[in-house]
């Protein structure tokens, strides 16, 4: 019964998304009626299609039942997305719970030895985690591709003529070569503001040399701009803007933060902030944005790759209130900050962890939808890596410290606590698909283990894998690898083939996350690691070294999935697992190349 | 430390008669400096009103919501783990009840944890008992 359940479930999710993959981008409007004939219409199919091959047994009838009256549900809640992204996602939100029980009925139906059983309920444990996990960056996708009214983008604010308030721009620097942050300077100095003040704070950098030239330059462009030099000065970045707010003006009604390798165009301050105007506003983002890489080559793969976050997750929370301030390329109102105690100290991601608090205060804030500068990307794969492990690192830091904040009974136990549920959900959300690639490293093991059973023993089964579960588990697969290509494309505007490298830029770093997640789920604290800005030397043996465990883990993979394929039994699972093998390899194996080829820095 | 610092922050400032922010001392708490213009200023090392991370004073439900955390770990190994850890975390949360003097949503925690731990031991019994029955037979 849970088999032609799921098989209809399966049919009527394949249907809508490969349409929505299709032609979902293309239907810029919404109509209930519209929307209630394609959920009709892919109803329909999967029914006719189960009628054809089941008859017409008491399940279908109610799962049609059940999934016309969420569908129009659906429909009703998700009025601002086309039809497409209606159907896919209610199919989507079926087929996951449908799929993870008839995956355990399998198990338990099946005849296990103990040990066997164990490891199925892993697996099944884990698979159940990841699917909710991945449930939140499929709503994400369909919001972004399939929305065709947003109602709180922001492209261009109204100015407000007559509303220049006094900002101070902080500009922390570690170790920061002095002609990239004098290229800075100067481009602050050409800002088209009436009232600003910029504080250079350098901490802890360990050469005169390297700070002098910015001090003297500092001197050079006036009054305007201040600059401090702090030595063995504790709490890393947020400990140099704390710093920094105790020297700010104290006409000074806005705080920017701005990175040291940015370079701002000279209407930043002129066109966002406007926004202030409303007294509710706390803090603006504008995206970050890069101007080192080269058309055609790997740095251009990774640049949409950082660019995804600003094109998806971030409009995406926009809608709802639960952006992340994401430091340099912001604005936050003086007084929110210090109602909030400034930055914290413990936390090596200092600016979202900021957000999360002031949001909490039950202010707003605006993501600007405007590339307003351009900083530098890290010069290295290996100085990629440093920064996705800090990013990742301090989300972990961030899950663990304000885990409660963001469950669904947060406000009940704290009323102080104005975190709408949507701020709530999109931050947990946000947070747990960090743990996306630690998850892939847990399937990876069973794989693993899967492929030294079918190489080396018959009698020990991790999973018991039926015809539908390898078949559908392969449309899931396929499926979801098509629908991140489909986002990347539609959301960044880019060809299929850069879309692919791009994608694979982000799996190129999954390693480094997964030990991020790991680290930060058995350490509270970390050093800062700042992200070089010189290239340094990097031959290829260098490169090579940078990425020696996904080397490592891409050719055991590619081995053990090319020795299954060739030595074991001709099975569909034999299939399965060698496929996913050779898949996984290529995941890790991409790290490699990217370390290669990814050089930077190209001023 | 101190010896280090001002070592290191001498030698700088000696070589420059106007520098930017000039070392004067620190004890535990504050670090001394002095700007350009002779204004003496008195920096918290610690500067971060909340707490920092390591040092949070634990709540009298932390060890609950650990064992929570591992409850629901657990599951994973068909149920198991859950068997024992969540009613430990009723335990635990109903004993401070009796035990300590709790504010109002620490009281709301316990009823949180006691419901997050009966759910999870709903769904791990079935899942264990079903394991118990393969190592019988």
């Amino acid at each position: 019964m849970i088999a032609r359940a799921l098989y209809l479930v399966a049919a009527w999710f394949s249907v809508s998304m490969v349409v929505t993959l299709v032609v979902g981008t293309r239907l810029r409007r919404t109509h209930f009626a519209l929307s209630f004939l394609w959920l009709a219409s892919v109803l329909a199919v999967g029914d006719v299609w189960a009628l054809r091959t089941f008859g017409l047994p008491p399940e279908v009838i109610a799962l049609t039942g059940l999934a016309a009256v969420l569908g129009v549900g659906c429909i009703v809640w998700l009025r601002d997305w086309n039809a497409f992204g209606q159907v896919a996602w209610l199919t989507t939100v079926i087929v996951t719970p449908l799929f993870l029980v008839y995956a355990y009925s399998v198990i338990t139906a099946a005849r296990l030895t103990p040990a066997s059983f164990l490891a199925a309920q892993m697996f099944l444990f884990v698979q159940t985690v990841a699917a909710l996990v991945a449930l939140t960056q499929m709503y994400e996708n369909l919001d972004v591709n399939c929305r065709v009214r947003w109602r709180n983008r922001i492209d261009r604010i109204q100015p407000a003529p007559g509303f220049t308030p006094m900002i101070s721009l902080h500009l922390p620097a570690y170790d920061e070569p002095p002609e990239i942050v004098q290229g800075t300077l100067r481009a602050l100095a050409a800002l088209d503001y009436p009232a600003y003040e910029v504080l250079v704070i350098d901490n802890n950098t360990p050469d005169e040399k390297t700070w002098r030239p910015i001090e003297a330059l500092c001197r050079e462009l006036g009054p305007r701009f201040r600059f401090f030099h702090l030595e063995k000065w504790p709490g890393f970045k947020s400990g140099a803007l704390n710093f920094a707010l105790t020297q700010t003006s104290s006409s000074a009604e806005l705080i920017g933060v701005v990175d040291a390798d940015y370079r701002v165009d000279p209407n930043f301050l002129r066109e966002m902030v406007p926004a202030f105007t409303d007294p509710r506003v706390a803090f603006i983002q504008a995206p970050q944005d890069y101007r080192d890489y080269t058309p055609g080559s790997y740095s251009e793969a990774i640049y949409y790759s950082y660019e995804y976050f600003f094109e998806v997750p971030m409009p995406v929370r926009n809608e709802h209130n639960a952006i992340i301030f994401a430091g340099t390329m912001g604005l936050i109102r003086k007084s929110v900050l210090q109602e909030i105690g400034g930055w914290s100290e413990w936390c090596i991601t200092e600016d979202a962890e900021a957000s999360l608090r002031v949001l909490k205060l039950g202010y707003k804030a605006l993501y600007y939808h405007r590339s307003l500068g351009r900083g530098l990307m890290p010069c290295t794969f290996a100085g990629l890596k440093r920064q996705r492990f800090r990013w990742c690192f301090g989300n972990i830091q961030i899950l663990r410290k304000h885990w409660e904040a963001l469950m669904p009974w947060a406000h009940w136990i704290d009323p102080q606590n104005r975190l709408t549920q949507a701020q709530r959900y999109f931050y947990l959300a946000g947070l747990v698909q960090w743990l996306t690639d630690a998850f892939n490293v847990a399937f990876l093991c069973f794989l693993v283990a899967g492929g030294m059973i079918k190489l080396f023993s018959s009698s020990f089964t991790i999973l018991p894998t039926t015809f539908p579960w390898i078949t559908l588990s392969f449309i899931f697969i396929l499926l979801n690898i098509w629908r991140l290509v489909w986002v990347i494309r539609n959301a960044l505007k880019l060809s299929l083939g850069l879309a692919l490298r791009s994608l694979y830029g982000m799996f190129s770093v999954g390693w480094v996350v997964a030990i991020a997640v790991f680290r930060g789920a058995i350490q509270s604290k970390t050093a800062f690691l700042r992200t070089p800005k010189t290239m340094g030397n990097v031959r290829v043996v260098n490169a090579l070294f940078a990425t020696q465990w996904e080397a490592g883990i891409g050719l055991l993979c590619l081995g053990m999935g090319a020795a299954v394929l060739a030595l074991a039994d001709r099975s569909p699972n034999t299939y399965f697992i060698g496929g996913l093998l050779l898949w996984q390899s290529t995941l890790y194996l991409a790290a490699p190349a990217y370390s290669l080829f990814y050089k930077a820095c190209n001023l | 430390m101190r010896d280090d610092l001002t070592q290191n922050f001498e030698r700088p400032l000696n070589a420059n008669p106007a520098p930017s922010l000039r070392y004067e001392g620190e004890d535990d708490r504050s670090y001394i400096v002095s700007r350009i213009d002779g204004a003496r200023l008195t920096i918290p090392k610690n500067r971060s009103v909340p707490q920092p991370f390591i040092d949070n004073p634990p709540q009298p439900l932390t060890p609950a919501f650990r064992l929570l955390v591992a409850a629901f770990l657990g599951l994973a190994p068909a149920g198991l783990g859950t068997i024992v850890l969540a009613p430990l975390a009723i335990l635990w949360s109903l004993a401070m009840v009796f035990t300590r003097p709790l504010s109002r949503s620490d009281r709301k925690r316990v009823v949180a944890v006691c419901a997050i731990a009966a759910v999870m031991l709903a769904l791990a019994i079935p899942l264990s008992e079903l394991f118990l029955a393969r190592l019988s037979s």
